[in-house]
């Protein structure tokens, strides 16, 4: 069964003055062990998508519709208790930004211990036992010393691994990663891209990874979804859908991601500059394994 | 010596000469200085006409200090910066002129264009400083709009929150070509924007660069997009150069262990053939305290006894114009040749 | 430059229902003490033992008359050129000088800061009514040495908001970008600095209209500022003070006139600062 069962879900904001009809129709699914890259622009829709897993979304002018499933509680329909179950021992985030995302005014051993102690109730002493054991599987150096640091005292790729083990901390069956290396040096990039590749084959997560950056979804999908304008245009496995793109616009983005390598005079072709806020721009249909 | 120069009879556009610029960090009421981040240290290097010389590193590598310390942005602790042979602000242009010919583009941040103005009052201040009058800024501002793909019938009045990112970059790049300089410094143009933005772009910014006869410096963290642009490349570490010389060269056959890092961290772009291991562990250091020596030892797998001693110099690499590597362990003349201080 | 984004802030202004309702209102009130020469039926200062304390509605003093048998229309109308001015001139001051001092203490920074907005600070220690009073003691009564106190009070506010604003400003990308074009300092504030500033700063010194139209009231109340006969709302209310238990209809028209003027004034800035953010439409 899958972990995560997406269907034809819908996210419309609206306020005062303009309507933006963010996810159009999306429909996806997650195995278990499997890693998703949800790959798109900005404007694409996909970080809406994201959260609706875990229906993190604004309470007001958002307008969903359609089903989310998620470690088989009904997402949408679920009650505050169900959700706080949900949001931490199943289902897990890790944000892009860590300085917003973490507190500043607590420790980071604090910060990984305290869903053990709210979701498990076990003791301070015990829960801070485990975050060292975390800050050693995100490979952070000297974590002894670590748990007492501040967010601010550590630097980028730290505080990235710090957020990693506050997801990790309740065992979550599903990881969800909004754009976690986006912010980060390229050397650490790629750390972090390895270091999320090997906890996930060691714990056996499923993942779902979006990213605007074609590298990183090759990098770490087994399966890849384009999202383009609210839609997704097309999913495959990863191979299939990078050497062999059959979408225009699948293709378009692999074109324009510069590689130095890459002859200056191919034109490009997106059809518009950046992706329309709702709907696919005309002429564009969605295209899957099925219908080829 | 220490410019990267392919063509050592050419006299460069622009000049930088042992560039140093540290900021102190002050603490407590009285403002003592408490430590200092070494930002940029003794840099030199060179820009020629009609080429682009890409600049890259990781943060707190000092690319974007080291683009304001040459334009005069910030005020250099020591070193100088020379414009077609002459000193800046000394012997050479005023600052005044020197700024009508060497322009820099901004990163498209919310703030890099100031939200009250239409977009032809933004480009139009840059001749009315220079005394031009109120209409005739204003239709050299059109032109430049139309130049950079924003016809001005459409764009003249528009405020900065009613563009896209990649409408706001042609702002900036028209604001800093309504003075027809000659040099135009790119400081991380194109990171804030989507790759199909920063194709159309860097489109854009090439077609300038031909018909304008320009010189650039290309300054960003993404590889590729430096790759793709630049004819020369210096690559940055912790305030100091680490290697330069043709764009080429330096991709084909990197010789500093940094470079060599930095290139190959670059994700891959084959499913089938994913990196295996992380080229470089720990993050980048502080630039408050670097290391003694050579400032990448610590994370250098060549590291030898010599790195924590002696800064290596830049040296010419063999059998390769133009390419120089600050390495004592890639740079076979430190190996062979007596120290020097 | 085009007042493009003024006449459009304008424009907001003018859609508005609500806000054009007070502008409407507060017109009309300096309309009124604007004309109070010429629209009043009675001199203001004409008093006569038999009509004391006329309730309201009476035939010929439609707002009743005070103690010494005073029209009240009258004492309104032309207390309302004096309460209004007191009220608007010292804010108009203080945004004169405080504007200037903390817009060159936020561009300016270092050393320059420092001294400006300590000395600011040292003002702003005080609580502004205690400030205004210790001050007018010390200057004497009179008008004139009201406006200079409740200028005093009001400086160093302005002048914090201004200096708070200007320094977030300067550390704007498009500032840097100014100076890359070879532009001097003062080019720079006229022609970007000001246009972001000056919403923010205008917004604060119109709330502080009301404020200062009651500190000014309270001084003319406790006997500071204007003097008996002149009519003047704060003054007005001191002198009807006694006769609350006889007539509190008439006793309180004062303090109404000051609460409705302040509370205009109030709705204003707010309406004012929906207008000139750019970004919220």
């Amino acid at each position: 069964m899958a972990l995560v069962e997406i269907d034809n879900l819908h996210v419309r904001f609206a306020s005062r003055r303009r309507v933006v009809q963010a996810v159009e129709g999306v429909s996806l699914t997650l195995e278990q062990g499997e890693v998703l890259g949800l790959l798109g622009e900005s404007g694409s829709g996909k970080s809406v998508t994201l959260r609706s897993i875990m229906r993190l979304l604004p309470e007001r002018g958002v307008t969903v519709t359609g089903a989310v499933r998620a470690c088989g509680v009904d997402v949408l329909n679920a009650d505050e208790n169900a959700l706080r179950q949900l949001r931490g021992p199943k289902v897990a985030m890790v944000f892009q930004e860590p300085m917003t995302a973490l507190d500043p005014v607590f420790p980071i051993g604090h910060q990984i211990a305290e869903p053990i102690v709210f979701h498990e109730g076990v003791t301070w002493s015990a829960a801070l036992a485990r975050a060292k054991q975390l800050l050693e599987i995100v490979q952070v150096p000297s974590p002894e010393r670590r748990l007492q640091a501040y967010p601010h005292e550590l630097s980028g790729g730290l505080r990235q691994r710090a957020m990693i083990a506050v997801a990790l901390a309740c065992k979550p069956f599903v990881l969800l990663a909004d754009e976690p290396t986006t912010a980060l040096d390229a050397t650490v990039q790629i750390q972090i891209l390895l270091l999320l590749r090997s906890l996930q084959q060691e714990l056996g997560m499923a993942v779902i990874m979006v990213t605007h950056d074609v590298g990183v979804a090759a990098e770490i999908s087994d399966r890849i979804a384009v999202m383009y304008g609210g839609k997704i245009v097309e999913t495959g496995s990863a191979i299939e859908v990078l050497k062999n793109p059959r979408h225009t616009y699948t293709r378009a983005l692999l074109q324009a991601t510069i590689r130095g390598d890459f002859s200056t005079d191919q034109p490009m072709e997106m059809a518009t500059a950046t992706p329309p806020a709702g709907g696919l721009a005309p002429g564009l249909t969605e295209v899957s394994p099925k219908n080829s | 010596m220490s410019t990267g120069s392919a063509a050592p009879t050419i006299p460069p556009l622009i000049e930088a000469r042992r560039l140093t610029k540290h900021f102190a960090m002050r603490q407590g009421y009285l403002r003592r200085a408490a430590s200092t981040v070494r930002a940029v240290d003794d840099v030199s290097f060179a820009a020629y006409r009609g080429e682009t010389l890409g600049v890259v590193g990781e943060s707190g590598c000092g690319k974007s200090t080291t683009a304001r310390l040459l334009l005069h942005l910030v005020a250099p602790d020591s070193g100088e910066v020379s414009f077609d042979g002459m000193v800046v602000g000394a012997t050479g242009p005023s600052l005044r002129e020197f700024r009508r010919q060497a322009q820099m583009v901004f990163q498209d941040s919310h703030s890099s264009l100031n939200p009250r103005l239409t977009v032809e009052d933004t480009i139009a201040f840059g001749p009315i400083v220079h005394g031009r009058s109120r209409a005739e800024a204003r239709r050299m501002a059109q032109r430049l709009l139309s130049d950079v793909g924003l016809p001005p019938v459409q764009f003249a009045s528009r405020y900065p929150h009613e563009l896209s990112g990649g409408q706001r970059q042609r702002v900036n790049i028209a604001r800093a070509l309504v003075f027809e300089p000659k040099l135009v410094v790119f400081d991380e143009a194109v990171s804030a924007l989507d790759k199909s933005v920063e194709a159309q772009i860097l489109a854009l910014i090439r077609g300038l660069k031909a018909r304008l006869g320009l010189t650039y410096v290309f300054i960003s963290h993404d590889l590729n997009v430096v790759q793709f642009v630049s004819d020369r490349v210096m690559v940055m570490y912790l305030g100091k150069i680490v290697e330069i010389g043709p764009a080429a060269g330096i991709y084909r056959a990197p010789q500093h262990p940094y470079t060599r890092a930095l290139l190959a961290s670059r994700p891959t772009m084959d499913p089938t053939r994913r990196t295996k291991a992380a080229p470089l562990e720990g993050d980048p250091p502080n630039p408050i305290d670097p290391p003694s020596g050579c400032r990448f030892r610590t994370r250098c797998p060549l590291a030898m006894p010599i790195c924590s001693q002696l800064e290596p110099p830049l040296d010419p690499v063999a059998r390769e114009i133009g390419h120089m590597v600050a390495c004592h362990a890639a740079s076979k003349v430190a190996v062979s040749e007596p120290l020097r201080a | 430059m085009r007042a493009e984004y003024w006449s459009s802030a304008l424009g907001r202004l003018r859609g508005d229902p609500l806000t054009v309702a007070f502008a409407v209102l507060i017109l009309a009130i300096f309309g009124s003490a604007l004309l109070a020469p010429w629209i009043a039926p009675f001199d203001p200062s004409a008093g006569s033992a038999l009509r004391r304390l006329a309730p309201i509605g009476t035939q010929d003093h439609w707002l009743g008359t005070d103690e010494l048998g005073r029209d009240m229309v009258s004492r309104l109308l032309h207390g309302g050129r004096i309460s209004l001015t007191l009220g608007v001139l010292p804010v108009l001051l203080a945004l004169l000088i405080g504007g200037t001092l903390g817009i060159a203490a936020g561009f300016i920074g270092g050393h320059t800061n420092a001294v400006i907005m300590r000395t600011m600070d040292v003002f702003y220690a005080f609580p502004s009514v205690l400030l205004a009073i210790g001050l007018s003691g010390v200057l004497g009564a009179g008008p004139r040495n009201l406006i200079v106190a409740v200028t005093a009070v009001l400086t160093p506010q302005i002048a914090r908001v201004a200096e708070s604003v200007t320094t977030q400003v300067r550390s704007f990308g498009f500032v840097e970008a100014a100076r890359a074009s070879g532009a001097g300092t003062a080019l720079i504030i006229r022609y970007h600095v000001l246009r972001n500033v000056l919403g923010p700063i205008l917004v604060f010194a119109t709330s502080l209209v009301s404020v200062s139209m009651i500190i000014s009231a309270g001084l003319n109340f406790l006997g500071f500022g204007v003097q008996p006969p002149t009519p003047d709302w704060g003054l007005m209310l001191n002198t009807l003070r006694q006769s609350i238990w006889i007539n509190p209809e008439v006793a309180v028209l004062p303090g109404l006139m000051i609460f409705l003027t302040s509370f205009c004034f109030s709705q204003l800035s707010d309406s004012l600062r929906s207008a000139l953010d750019v970004k919220l439409q």
